[in-house]
């Protein structure tokens, strides 16, 4: 079988701009939640988020988030240099940009629709139609849009397509910008946010007993995908292997996680399958661990019963930067990769008080340095899609 | 190879899709969107006499996003002061009218998780979006899934509705003058010895699709509403140079 090398990666997330200050932010146990700066968030519910610096904040939503993109793009490709192959395909993981409280008004208030541009930049596959354009070879273009599972989807989905020898290398990844009034508004009233407005630097606490909902974040992530043969052959550094790929549906609730955590299970299970490994060959979890009460315990129950003979580190980065919905799965991917290539587990901060439903080893407020050869990265989304990864070193 | 079966096409031009006998909570029709109303019957259709399809596979391929249909309207106009929507407002008189359960009906994999939990589906999914080349994604990506052995039958389903006023608007606005219509088609695939035997095979090249009869624009449903009315040519539209391979067979 073919195997898929990563040769390029690249962020910009509410910790930084690149992948070294996003990865030290997340070793030292930094926090990039705060208050909301885009707008005055005085008297909505929730107050505070996990942003990204934006250049510039006056276009349209879909055109900042083609802006993210064009961040972690810019520094996967840099990392990978020059892709000489004929097939590149993209597949990214996304949703549609949703319009700003102003173009709302205008279109209430004036009937203003919006424009051919405006409607081409919204559309959730506007990020892949922008990758594709820069790499400028041939090849498949496709959009994920699992809810917070997409980009983790948008990786695997690209892991299967060089198997396949479709194509000789992927451009995979995520993007998503979130933090608007309407959004904080829906989500709040779903009562899926925290509403710790007190000290929004520890609202997020991944099974912690006191965690009361995610907290809202953006950001994008991309990796640069090849055949690994193809890729030694061209002299590119490997940073390691996209080694199992893994989905499944809860068949449970819209918002709820099944309590058994069997859409989890099935979904780690199945990649570590893939990655034709046992269980007991994973030395860290990266768990989707989004500090709402539901989730991480269900995702517990599925880490015990996979793991549950050989325990094995677990922890919820999501604590450090938030929940990126759409972009999550890339980012997070990269993050287990640099975990199993620099030997530290990036810690789950505001763990303070391991919640007994979510007994699983954790690795609480401080990263840990251990070499492993194998991590296992989760998604999972509103509706019960469900992403896993295995990420792995090679020798 | 796998082999397709079991094509349902169902349309809500003349009717409302019916889905008393497909939900398993009433209450959750008020979370459907017209596309998954539209999804819900004709994936049940294509799955019918089979007792478990709890480790079948699920690939959906929808538009985008429903578009707005107005939901929210009273939570802006409560928002407005002096003519300009309002933070503050939003904050408050806003919030009260605002529709909690909007967010969960506009998500895009919404029509897979509600095929997948009144169906009981649990294997490999996805959903793909981005207009036509979505729904003929959709279909590859539930073949490759059978014919790996990632699960030993996958149904597709893709759909699209254009008939609502936000969607005409979209199309005109991007200059698209035809007749707004909609669809949801449902295919099982399976490996081996399938549903159904035979089939002729049928490439595809990035070209803009062919017309579809009678039923108007139905955008992502475009592709697979050739395949369900009678087994024609089904043109890959996998932009930026995929193709589509599939064997073709109708009941």
């Amino acid at each position: 079988m073919r195997r898929v090398a990563v040769t390029g990666i690249g962020m910009i997330t509410p910790l930084g701009r690149d992948v070294a200050t996003t990865w030290s932010g997340l070793v030292e146990g930094r926090s990039g939640v705060g208050p909301i700066r885009r707008f005055d968030a005085t008297g909505f519910p929730v107050t505070f988020a996990a942003e990204v610096d934006l250049e510039r904040e006056d276009a349209d939503e879909g055109q900042l988030k083609l802006d993210l993109a064009e961040v972690a793009l810019d520094e996967a490709l840099g990392m990978s240099g020059p892709l000489p192959y004929d097939r590149i395909g993209v597949c990214v993981g996304s949703e549609a940009a949703r319009p700003s409280l102003g173009v709302i008004g205008r279109r209430y208030r004036l009937s203003e629709v919006p424009g051919h541009d405006e409607l081409a930049r919204a559309a959730p596959q506007s990020p892949s139609l922008y990758v594709h354009q820069r790499l400028g070879v041939p090849g498949p273009v496709t959009t994920i849009s699992t809810a917070c599972t997409s980009s983790s989807q948008a990786v695997g989905e690209a892991v299967l397509r060089i198997r396949r020898g479709e194509v000789d290398a992927m451009v995979a990844g995520g993007v998503d910008l979130l933090v608007n009034p309407v959004m904080v508004t829906g989500f709040s009233l779903l009562g899926a946010l925290s509403t710790r407005n007190e000290e929004p630097q520890r609202a997020s606490r991944p099974f912690d007993r006191g965690r009361d909902g995610f907290v809202l974040g953006e950001g994008a992530g991309f990796l640069v995908l090849e055949e690994l043969e193809a890729a030694r052959s061209r002299g590119a550094e490997v940073l390691g292997e996209v080694r199992g790929y893994g989905c499944s549906c809860n068949a449970y609730r819209i918002t709820d996680s099944p309590p058994d955590g069997r859409g989890a299970a099935q979904a780690m299970a199945l990649a570590i399958d893939d990655a034709r490994l046992h269980p007991s060959d994973i030395g860290y979890v990266n768990a989707h661990g989004t500090s709402t009460p539901m989730n991480d315990a269900s995702e517990s129950r599925g880490v015990l019963k996979v793991f549950g003979e050989h325990p094995v580190p677990v922890s919820s980065t999501k604590s450090s930067m938030g929940h990126l919905v759409a972009a999550c799965g890339a980012v997070e991917a990269i993050v287990a990769l640099l975990a199993v290539r620099e030997g530290v587990l990036p810690p789950t901060i505001n763990l303070d008080q391991p919640d007994p439903e979510c007994a699983v080893e954790h690795v609480p407020n401080a990263a840990r340095e251990v070499r492993i050869d194998h991590a296992v990265t989760n998604a999972f989304g509103f509706g019960g899609s469900n992403g896993s990864l295995v990420m792995s070193r090679l020798p | 190879m796998s082999r397709i079966g079991r094509i349902e096409l169902v349309t809500g031009l003349d009717e409302e899709p019916r889905l008393r006998d497909v939900l398993r909570r009433r209450k959750d029709r008020k979370l459907l969107s017209r596309a998954a109303k539209l999804a819900l019957p004709a994936a049940a259709r294509a799955l019918e006499g089979i007792e478990d399809p709890s480790e079948f596979g699920l690939f959906v391929g929808v538009r985008r996003e429903p578009p707005d249909q107005g939901e929210a309207d009273a939570a802006i106009a409560a928002s407005h002061r002096d003519g300009r929507l309002d933070v503050e407002l939003l904050a408050t008189a806003g919030r009260d009218l605002y529709p909690p359960l909007l967010p969960l009906m506009t998500l895009p994999n919404m029509v897979l998780a509600h095929i997948s939990i009144n169906l009981g589906i649990m294997g490999p999914a996805d959903t793909c979006t981005g207009g036509p080349a979505a729904g003929v994604q959709a279909l590859r990506a539930a073949m490759h899934a059978v014919d790996e052995g990632r699960c030993e039958a996958a149904l597709c389903v893709v759909t699209d509705s254009h008939v609502d006023g936000g969607s005409r608007r979209d199309l005109h606005r991007r200059g698209i003058d035809v007749r707004p219509g909609e669809a949801a088609v449902a295919v099982l695939v399976r490996g081996g010895e399938g549903l159904i035997d035979g089939g002729a095979g049928c490439g595809g090249r990035p070209v803009p699709y062919a017309h579809h009869g009678d039923l108007g624009w139905c955008g992502t449903a475009d592709p697979l509403v050739l395949l369900a009315r009678g087994g024609q040519r089904i043109e890959g539209v996998d932009s930026g140079g995929a193709w589509a391979r599939v064997a073709v067979a109708s009941e």
